[in-house]
């Protein structure tokens, strides 16, 4: 009797446990969903600067204004993607940086800039590329394998800091 | 020696020559931050030039390659002076982004041996 209330109890913990497991995890999808999106607006709004010749100095001015604009929004959850990238990190911001040089580089906010088509595909080329690993990545993050790898981790970081604790005494 | 980007030059820099507007990347890296390096470099690198970016609302990357980038392109200074002399300060983690950049900027560039 006291056997299968015990099984019974330690499924429920386990299954409550992985339930907020996948909670947090759909929260992570989420953002990095927002990421896209920012990104696309961003991509969208490079685009519409370089496939242009401003007619006049302040309509210069304004296209540049969206673009930094846009640009604002994908910064606020880079490092929070960074970390959800993990062992894809530096891949990541290979492919940031290449979006950023490409729609923000050259002559952007140049007193001469002209239409600059090949600089458009570049920037659509970097964006398509940045958001593949953002999608191809988010498999890996509801993975089990980043389940166990954290756990382990965090069984590892405890036992570390309970060893540094010891060390004080 | 900290300079405050933002309120020791201008929290919206932008654009890459003098030509692209008054607050542009030539101007910073000439009048901002070559005379700091020198100085800090002439005191025996004793004290590092910190620019603070933690004002600026955003950058364009042809303000960060021209101002920090040209640094090492124009063979003003070399990238190990740089590692000793120049600390970029940032606290909030929406412009992380930018320190990583400049720090980009700074080892792929290249001495541009016809300038200098």
């Amino acid at each position: 009797m006291w056997e299968k209330t015990g099984f019974i109890v330690l499924g429920a913990v386990i299954g409550w446990f992985l339930q907020q497991y996948r909670v947090a995890r759909s929260e992570d999808i989420a953002l990095v969903n927002e990421h896209i999106k920012d990104i696309e607006k961003f991509c969208d709004a490079a685009q519409a600067y370089w496939l242009k010749t401003p007619a006049t100095p302040e309509e210069d001015i304004a296209l540049a204004a969206k673009v930094r604009a846009t640009h604002s929004a994908t910064t606020l959850l880079y490092p929070d993607i960074g970390k959800l990238c993990e062992n894809r990190q530096s891949e990541y911001k290979f492919h940031t940086f290449d979006l950023f040089n490409a729609a923000t580089g050259g002559q952007f906010e140049g007193h001469d800039r002209t239409l600059d088509a090949p600089r458009a595909i570049e920037i659509g080329d970097a964006s398509a590329r940045l958001v593949h690993l953002l999608r191809s990545n988010r498999v890996y993050i509801v993975s089990m394998k980043r389940f166990w790898k954290a756990l382990v981790d965090a069984i590892y970081f405890k036992i570390s800091t309970y060893g540094g604790d010891k060390n004080h005494f | 020696m900290i300079i405050d980007l933002a309120s020791d030059y201008f929290p919206y820099p932008s654009g890459r020559f003098t030509s692209d507007g008054t607050y542009n990347g030539e101007r910073f890296r000439t009048e901002v931050l070559v005379p700091a390096l020198r100085a800090a470099k002439a005191a025996g690198g004793s004290e590092k030039v910190v620019i603070d970016i933690d004002g600026v609302r955003s950058f364009g990357s042809s303000f960060l390659e021209e101002a920090f980038g040209g640094l090492v392109r124009r063979g003003l200074f070399s990238r190990g002076d740089l590692s000793s002399l120049l600390e970029i300060r940032c606290t909030k983690p929406h412009l992380f982004m930018f320190r990583d950049l400049i720090g980009s900027y700074i080892d792929s560039a290249q001495a541009d041996l016809k300038v200098g």
